[in-house]
């Protein structure tokens, strides 16, 4: 048993401050209650990145591999790791503005990275519209 | 920026219509109005020594511009009394201030006019249901008038214009410009840009656009639309840009099935939009628009996100916007997939 709060502990408490403390007062003042609304979003995406990004990286590495057509192992330390990827983000934005992915088989291999990668950000980030948006690719409701 | 309290604002703006109306005048009550982060806005009412009352809203400008292509106040005022002149449904200026006297920045006053503008408010405030109904053919119908502005015979000079007669690459051109500035390396971005780059559609009409026509800039009672507002990012280009633009995902407000504005299909509110404006519509165009639309609203997140991450405007809400830049991105990436997709079945003659 941990003696003290972890991070994720640490975030809690604030957000449980924010919601159950400060919320209620600050109804009347509609744009501090918005911006409050706002930083506790940002807290529940940051709690929530805390325990997933280890996972995401590894997962974003194995995509840029299988783009590539590489194997390369990640890098053991996280921070390594993220500025590796980081790296390769870089240079997969500029062979893209520059046509390397232009023909449609260059193409469907860059939005299969596009939509796993970005998929699981916006799962992170937005779990709602991830989930409205995973629904509708799976029972194709979304016609134009 | 000049702080003012409600009792402060009251006492200027008496002096200010005092002064420019030749009479005396009282404002009997004034309250800030909630909008967005780029202006100050307030309603007021007023009691003329001739005997007349109104109420009005001043629009008052903030240091912090969010986007360097807003209009002035002073050329706003110009643009929306040419829109009403025209006949479209907006509130009717009344009094523009060029000077920082009295109220710190320059502003203008213009009618009050009843309705609600938030969008979340106006997609599920119970009241608004018969109004929700009316208000894609209403909206067709305004956006076929303001395309039908002759903003050249009301000398709105000062509009952004397309240099070339391609605004669509322009606009692409552009978006790289701001993405280079940023120094952002988003591989997300930089597919869904090259794939408008490499499909931008040839304008077939260039109108006046308001530019930021969609549920949130419209106030809505019961009878339905009641005016056009935020006209600071009107300019001079395709009328498809407009279209495509209300249909994006993010101003639906959880409505995603009905992609005209949350409200409609897209299909029967661009036949109305057609007969109102006796044109026809290209299609792909506002496809495309709509694509655009996502990755521009993407990249600007990203850009007021830098703000706060620069220490020019420290803000939670800045902040967050570069988060949110993922579900433009997202939505893109989903939106070129069905178009890409829907192409492949037309030229196999399965449309």
């Amino acid at each position: 048993m941990t003696e003290w709060p972890d991070i994720d502990g640490l975030l809690d408490a604030v957000r449980f401050h924010l919601e159950t403390n400060v919320l209620p007062v600050i109804k009347t003042d509609a744009r501090l209650y918005f911006q409050t609304l706002v930083a506790l979003n940002l807290l529940k995406i940051g709690q929530r990145e805390i325990t997933q990004s280890h996972d995401l990286l590894r997962q974003e590495w194995a995509a840029l591999n299988k783009l590539r057509g590489e194997e390369a192992p990640p890098p053991e330390q996280e921070h390594v790791l993220a500025r590796e990827i980081a790296a390769r983000r870089t240079a997969l934005a500029k062979d893209t503005r520059s046509g390397k992915y232009d023909s449609p088989d260059q193409e469907a291999l860059l939005v299969a990275y596009l939509e796993e990668t970005v998929a699981a950000q916006l799962a992170l980030n937005n779990p709602s519209l991830s989930a409205r948006m995973t629904k509708e690719a799976a029972d194709q409701s979304y016609a134009l | 920026m000049t702080i003012l309290g409600t009792d402060e604002i009251r006492e200027r703006i008496g002096l200010y219509l005092t002064t420019v109306t030749g009479q005396p005048v009282a404002i009997n009550e004034a309250r800030a109005l909630a909008g967005g982060a780029s202006r100050d806005s307030w309603a007021f009412s007023a009691s003329f020594a001739d005997g007349r009352q109104g109420r009005y809203v001043l629009r008052r400008d903030l240091p912090t511009t969010m986007n360097e292509a807003a209009l002035t106040r002073a050329n706003e005022f110009a643009m929306m009394r040419a829109a009403y002149e025209h006949g479209i449904r907006c509130a009717q200026v009344r009094w523009l201030c060029e000077s920082s006297e009295p109220l710190g920045q320059p502003f203008f006053i213009m009618d009050y006019v009843d309705g609600i503008s938030i969008g979340r408010k106006v997609m599920t405030a119970p009241e608004l249901t018969e109004a929700r109904q009316l208000l894609p053919s209403q909206m067709a119908t305004q956006l076929a008038l303001i395309h039908q502005l002759d903003w050249q015979s009301h000398r709105l000079d000062f509009l952004t214009q397309p240099r070339t007669d391609n605004p669509a690459r322009e606009a692409v051109a552009e978006a790289y410009d701001v993405i280079d500035k940023l120094q952002a390396d988003v591989p997300a971005i930089e597919y869904v840009l090259r794939w408008c780059e490499l499909h931008a559609p040839t304008a077939k009409r260039i109108t006046f656009i308001h530019g930021d026509f969609r549920v949130g800039n419209l106030l809505v009672n019961p009878g339905g639309l009641a005016a056009v507002i935020d006209w600071e990012f009107a300019h001079v280009g395709d009328p498809c840009e407009e279209l495509g633009y209300l249909c994006l995902r993010d101003w639906r407000f959880g409505n995603d099935a009905l992609r005209a504005s949350g409200l409609s299909q897209r299909e029967p509110f661009i036949q109305m939009y057609e007969r109102q404006a006796g044109v026809q519509v290209d299609r792909s165009a506002v496809d495309w628009w709509e694509v655009f639309g996502n990755v521009r609203w993407a990249i600007i997140c990203l850009k007021q996100a830098q703000r706060h991450l620069s220490g020019q405007d420290l803000s939670v809400e800045l902040a967050s916007l570069g988060r949110r830049s993922l579900d433009m991105q997202a939505e893109a990436i989903s939106l070129i997939k069905r178009i890409n997709a829907q192409g492949k079945n037309n030229a196999g003659g399965n449309s």
